[in-house]
C-alpha cells in the first residue's frame, strides 16, 4: 500500500486544481492507498476559510474538504504561519488577539511546517496541486 | 529522509509565493530532509543582490542563508535566461555568490528532476 501526502499551495480560486485535488485523493483511498495528511500552505490555507459562501452553480472546496475528511478520516492540516497571515483565524488567535470571529474550523486544523515534514518521512509520494 | 527539489520559478518581491518557497526550503532540512534548490524562468531574478526594503523580508539575504541550513546545491537553468532574455540583467549586476549555483541545460535539468524522491514547485 503506498502512502500519499497531499501538498496544497493553490487557492480555491484558482481554475479546477481543488476539483483536480480532490478526484485525485478519492481515487487514491478508492486504489486501496492510504492519504496521510492533506497539508495546506501558501495561498492553499484560503480553503480553510470558514466565511466562505456557496454561490451556488459553482464547486464548493469548502464543503468537499470537510466531506472528504468526515468520510475517510484524513487530517486537514492548514499551515499555520501561512494562515494567520491570510485571515485564516483559530478560536485562539482570535481570543488572543480581540477578532471577534474564528474562521479556522474542524475539520480543518493547525499546524506547523514540521509535522508536515516529520510525516512526510512515512510517505512515498509528495503530490502537490 | 527524502530529497526533495524545490522549485522557485517566480522574481523576488512580485508574490507571495517566493517567500513560501524559501521558508518551505529552510524548513525542510531542520526536520531530516535533504533539499536541492532549483531557479527557473524569472526566479533568475532572485539571484540578483539586492539591497533591504523597509518593511520586507530581503530575499537576498534570506537565499545567502541556505548554505548554513545546510542547503548546498542550487541550480539555475540555463535555457530560461534565454526564455526570459535575462542573460544582460544577469551579467551586469551582483549575484548572490554564497549560493554558487551551477547552470544546467535542459538535460541536465531533467536528470536533477528525475533523482529527486519529492519535487515542489513554487
Amino acid at each position: 500500500m503506498a502512502e500519499f501526502s497531499i501538498l496544497i499551495t493553490s487557492s480555491p480560486f484558482n481554475g479546477d486544481s481543488a476539483m483536480r485535488a480532490l478526484a485525485f485523493i478519492n481515487g487514491v483511498i478508492a486504489n486501496g492507498d492510504k492519504v496521510n495528511n492533506i497539508f495546506f500552505y501558501g495561498d492553499g490555507v484560503y480553503h480553510a476559510n470558514s466565511l466562505m459562501l456557496d454561490t451556488g452553480d459553482t464547486f464548493s472546496a469548502y464543503r468537499a474538504w470537510s466531506k472528504l475528511s468526515s468520510e475517510h478520516n484524513v487530517a486537514l492540516l492548514v499551515c499555520i504561519t501561512a494562515a494567520v497571515k491570510r485571515g485564516i483565524v483559530s478560536q485562539q488567535e482570535a481570543d488572543d488577539n480581540g477578532i471577534g470571529y474564528a474562521n479556522l474550523q474542524a475539520p480543518f486544523e493547525q499546524a506547523g511546517l514540521g509535522e508536515f515534514f516529520t510525516s512526510l518521512h512515512g510517505c512515498t509520494n509528495l503530490v502537490q496541486f | 529522509m527524502a530529497l526533495i527539489l524545490i522549485r522557485l520559478t517566480q522574481p523576488p518581491y512580485s508574490n507571495a509565493l517566493t517567500q513560501d518557497g524559501v521558508d518551505f526550503a529552510l524548513a525542510a532540512t531542520n526536520y531530516g530532509h535533504e533539499v536541492k534548490v532549483l531557479f527557473e524562468d524569472l526566479a533568475l531574478l532572485q539571484l540578483v543582490k539586492t539591497a533591504s526594503v523597509k518593511g520586507l523580508k530581503n530575499n537576498s539575504k534570506r537565499l545567502a542563508s541556505m548554505p548554513l541550513f545546510d542547503i548546498d546545491d542550487c541550480y539555475a537553468c540555463k535555457t530560461s535566461t534565454k526564455a526570459m532574455q535575462l542573460n544582460e540583467s544577469l551579467q551586469n549586476t551582483s549575484v548572490i555568490e554564497e549560493l554558487d549555483c551551477k547552470w544546467l541545460a535542459a538535460s541536465e535539468k531533467l536528470a536533477l528532476i528525475k533523482s529527486a524522491d519529492h519535487v515542489v514547485t513554487f
